[in-house]
């Protein structure tokens, strides 16, 4: 239960961060200063504390499914890093252009296809895992043997969750719904 | 300036908290949970700080240089509170005629 709440608020939390960014990547490209100024609030209270937000989620998740030795997670929190220094340049550059000192040329028009890449790299990372199998050519043969009698492997998440194909945010039931 | 000193000092104090209290009481008292909380709330509280840091570099309150020092300082122990001095010191004389 309070698997499946960490992940209904790490997506809502989400939601609002890429929402937010989506909307100072816009602003900067169309400028209207009394806007940047409302937007530099609303990112200062809302979608900066979301992002936080949707971190502390993301690690609960990660910590309660057992998800961490697994090659797709890594790879996914280097594209949430990547973005989350994303939006501190967008935040930054909100902040310069709603003080009125931008320079008109930095506009960042490739800053929102980047950050829409990224999302979908990492969607397509959560949903699909595609390092799992290579995490489970990680797991000793004789270790997985000795380990398996017991009902774990070496690599294996936590708490009932399997490595490939299930839990998080892809098929199959939650690492604590069946519990 | 500000939110990016106080996150310097946040930073600052969970890693002290982490070294200082949750690693004795690991190693001394046995009780390993103390370090996956002081862990956890510092690792949170470094990427803060690390955004802050990314966020004033691309509103120029920072250059390169101040950006990697300030990366490199949060690393230390006590090295965030040499930044927030630091920090302190560039918003004065910024604000200073």
């Amino acid at each position: 239960m309070i698997y499946t709440l960490s992940k209904a608020a790490h997506l809502v939390t989400l939601f609002v961060w890429i929402g937010g960014m989506v909307a100072v990547a816009v602003a900067l490209r169309y400028p209207v200063l009394s806007f940047l100024k409302q937007l530099k609030t609303y990112d200062r209270v809302v979608t900066s504390p979301a992002m936080v937000a949707a971190w502390a989620f993301g690690i609960m998740l990660a910590v309660q499914g057992g998800w961490f030795p697994h090659s797709w997670l890594a790879a996914k929190i280097f594209l949430v890093l990547v973005l989350s220094g994303l939006h501190g340049v967008l935040a930054g550059r909100l902040r310069r252009a709603a003080a009125g000192t931008t320079d008109p040329e930095e506009s960042g028009r490739l800053l929102l296809p980047i950050g829409l890449v990224l999302v979908a790299l990492i969607v397509l990372l959560v949903t699909l895992k595609p390092l799992s199998r290579l995490d489970a050519r990680c797991v000793d043969p004789a270790a997985s043997n000795a380990a398996g009698a017991r009902g774990s492997g070496t690599r294996r998440p936590r708490r009932g969750a399997s490595v490939a194909g299930d839990n998080y945010f892809g098929q199959g039931q939650d690492a604590y719904a069946r519990q | 300036m500000t939110g990016l000193r106080r996150a310097a000092l946040a930073e600052a104090a969970t890693l002290l908290a982490l070294f200082c209290v949750a690693m004795p009481l690991k190693y001394i008292a046995g009780a390993s949970w103390a370090v996956s909380v002081a862990g956890s709330i510092h690792g949170l509280l470094f990427m803060v700080f690390v955004w802050f840091v990314v966020r004033s570099w691309a509103e120029g309150l920072i250059n390169w240089l101040g950006a990697f020092r300030l990366f490199f300082g949060a690393l230390v122990p006590l090295g965030g509170v040499i930044n927030e001095r630091w920090l302190r010191r560039q918003s004065a004389e910024a604000a200073a005629p």
